[in-house]
C-alpha cells in the first residue's frame, strides 16, 4: 500500500510516498532533465560526498505511473524535525548548508530552486538537504530565485534571535513559509549592521514598494546579474552567516547542573539507574523529555538508541547540540515546551506534523521534570500520567517530592494547593496507567526514579 | 492586497550583488597592494642584510 506525504504536494517535479514503512521519492517525467543533470554532472556526488545532501538508491519499478521518470529511496532520517524545534546553531548550520549547496551548485550549472528550512534535516547533528528534485538549471544572468525564501526561513529568524531575543524562532511556527521581513525589520528596529541593512531593511522596504507591480500594465524590467557577482553574493552570504554568534545570553536553566542541588554522590546514583533501566527497558527510540544538555541521553544513546533530547530552554538545546555535532552521537537536540508541544500546522494542518504523529517513542525519560508540570504548570498528575501512557511503552520517570529544595524554590512564591503532590499520590496516579517494573531511591536525596511500562487495553 | 514578494527580491538582489562583487574588487586591490609592500619590505630586508 502506498500512502502519499501531505507534505509534498507543492511540488510537480516529484512526490513522497511510503510504502511498508519506507520513504521513496518519485521523480516526474517533468524533471527528468534536472534529475539527470544533478546526477550525471558530479554535482549529486560531490554534495553527499560532502554530507551536505542526503544519498539514495534507485528503486527500479515496473509499474511507475504514467507520470513518473523513477523512484529513488533516500536514506532514512531518524527523526523529522522543523525550525521552530531547532536551536540557534541548528538553524545557522541549515542556513549554511542550503547555502554551500547553491554555491557548489553554480559550478555545476545549477542552483537550488527553493530555499526551505522545511528541506534541511538532521542526521547524526549533521544538517542535510532531503529534498533531491530541489535542483534546476542555472540561466546566466538570472538572480537567485529562492533568495527571498532563503531571507524569510533563515536570515531573518537568525539576525532576529542574536539581535532582539533567542526566543523570537518562535515565530517561524506562526509563519510556515518564513518571517515576513517588514516584521522582522521592525523587530530588529535597525540592528544587525550591514546584513540586516541589506537582507532584511532594504529588502523589505523595496518589496513593498514593488508589491503591485504585478499589476502594471506597462511590461515588467528584468533585472540581470552577472555570473561573477551572483557568485560574490552567495560567498558573501555565507560569511555573514557564518559570523553569527549568540552574545552572551544566559538562560534560566543553562547552567542547571553547575547549580544543582545534587551531591556528586547522587550524580553518579542517577546515573547508575537510568543505566540499569534502559538496560531492561532495551528500546530502540528514546523522548529525553527535560533533557537539558543530553547528560541522560547521552546514556540512552550509548546502549544504541536513537535519542530526541527535548529542552524549554533554547541555550540548553544549543549545548547539546554543539556537543552532539562534535561527537557524533544519534542524539537530536530539540527546543519544545512540553506543556505546548508542536502541534500539526499548515494546510489543512497536515502539512507539518504534531511531534506524536511523527514518531512513537519506545521509552520516554522524564528526569527532575514532574514537579515542572505539576507545579510550575499546575497538571494533575493523574491527567500527566493518562499522557506519557498515550505516547510510550516504557517510561523512566523521577519523582521530586515537596522536601527537595528545587520544589521548595517553586513553591516559595506560591500557595500550596498541591496537597495530591505526595510519593504515594505519584505512585497511585501512575498505577492507573503503568505497571511498575522497579523503582529506586537516587542516593542522597529525597528522590526515587521509576521504569514503568504502560497498561495496554 | 495582493502582495507579489518576488519581484522586491529580484531588485535587491542587484543591490546585494554589486555591494559583494566591490568587496571582492577591494579584497583583491587590497592584498594585491599588500604584497607590493611585502616584496619592497623583502627587498630592503635583504638589501640591509648586504650592507652589514
Amino acid at each position: 500500500m502506498r500512502t502519499i506525504e501531505f507534505s509534498s504536494f507543492r511540488d510537480p517535479a516529484g512526490v513522497v510516498f511510503r510504502q511498508h514503512d519506507v520513504l521513496y521519492r518519485q521523480v516526474n517525467r517533468c524533471y527528468q532533465k534536472q534529475f539527470d543533470s544533478l546526477m550525471e554532472s558530479g554535482l549529486y556526488a560531490k554534495l553527499v560526498d560532502r554530507n551536505l545532501l542526503i544519498s539514495h538508491e534507485d528503486f527500479p519499478s515496473d509499474k511507475l505511473p504514467p507520470e513518473a521518470a523513477c523512484i529513488i529511496r533516500p536514506a532514512r532520517v531518524p527523526f523529522i524535525s522543523y525550525p521552530y524545534e531547532w536551536s540557534f546553531g541548528q538553524l545557522k548550520d541549515a542556513a549554511l548548508t542550503t547555502l554551500k549547496i547553491q554555491r557548489l551548485a553554480i559550478d555545476y550549472s545549477m542552483i537550488l530552486k527553493d530555499a526551505s528550512a522545511y528541506n534541511i534535516q538532521f542526521v547524526v547533528g549533521t544538517a542535510m538537504l532531503i529534498d533531491t528534485l530541489s535542483f534546476d538549471f542555472y540561466e546566466e544572468g538570472s538572480p537567485w530565485i529562492a533568495y527571498g525564501q532563503f531571507c524569510r526561513h533563515f536570515l531573518a529568524p537568525l539576525l532576529l534571535m542574536v539581535y532582539t531575543d533567542i526566543r523570537l524562532s518562535q515565530l517561524l511556527r506562526i509563519y510556515i513559509d518564513g518571517l515576513p521581513l517588514d516584521l522582522a525589520s521592525k523587530l530588529l528596529k535597525g540592528k544587525g549592521g550591514l546584513t540586516a541593512k541589506q537582507h532584511i531593511h532594504w529588502h523589505a522596504r523595496l518589496s513593498n514598494k514593488h508589491a503591485q507591480d504585478g499589476k502594471r500594465e506597462k511590461q515588467l524590467k528584468t533585472y540581470r546579474i552577472k555570473k561573477f557577482s551572483y557568485i560574490a553574493m552567495i560567498d558573501s552570504m555565507i560569511r555573514a552567516v557564518e559570523k553569527l554568534e549568540l552574545k552572551g545570553v544566559q538562560t534560566e536553566w543553562g547552567e542547571y547542573y553547575e547549580h544543582s542541588n545534587y551531591s556528586d554522590k547522587a550524580s553518579i546514583s542517577k546515573v547508575h539507574i537510568v543505566s540499569e533501566y534502559i538496560e531492561k527497558a532495551k528500546p530502540q527510540i528514546v523522548w529525553d523529555f527535560g533533557a537539558n544538555d543530553g547528560r541522560y541521553s547521552r546514556i540512552a544513546s550509548k546502549s544504541g538508541a536513537g535519542v530526541v533530547a527535548y529542552d524549554i530552554d533554547p541555550i540548553a538545546v544549543e549545548r547539546n547540540y554543539q556537543a552532539v555535532k562534535s561527537s557524533g552521537e544519534n542524539i537530536l537536540p530539540l527546543i519544545m515546551d512540553l506543556t505546548n508541544p508542536s502541534p500539526a500546522i499548515g494546510f489543512a494542518n497536515k502539512e507539518r506534523l504534531s511531534i506524536f504523529d511523527r514518531q512513537k517513542a519506545d521509552c520516554i525519560m522524564a528526569l527532575a521534570l514532574i514537579h515542572h508540570l505539576a507545579i510550575s504548570n499546575n497538571l494533575p498528575l493523574i491527567k500527566i500520567a493518562d499522557w506519557f501512557s498515550d505516547i510510550c511503552e516504557y517510561l523512566i520517570i523521577e519523582f521530586v517530592p515537596k522536601d527537595d529544595s528545587q520544589v521548595m524554590t517553586l513553591l516559595a512564591t506560591r500557595e500550596d494547593i498541591f496537597s495530591q503532590y505526595t510519593k504515594e499520590g505519584f505512585e497511585k496516579a501512575f498505577s492507573v496507567y503503568f505497571t511498575l517494573i522497579r523503582s529506586l531511591p537516587v542516593a542522597e536525596s529525597y528522590r526515587t526514579i521509576y521504569l514503568y511500562k504502560t497498561i495496554r487495553q | 492586497m495582493y502582495l507579489d514578494p518576488g519581484f522586491g527580491s529580484m531588485v535587491i538582489q542587484v543591490v546585494v550583488a554589486a555591494i559583494a562583487t566591490c568587496g571582492v574588487a577591494v579584497f583583491i586591490l587590497t592584498s594585491k597592494i599588500k604584497k607590493i609592500f611585502k616584496k619592497r619590505k623583502t627587498k630592503n630586508d635583504a638589501a640591509e642584510e648586504e650592507e652589514r
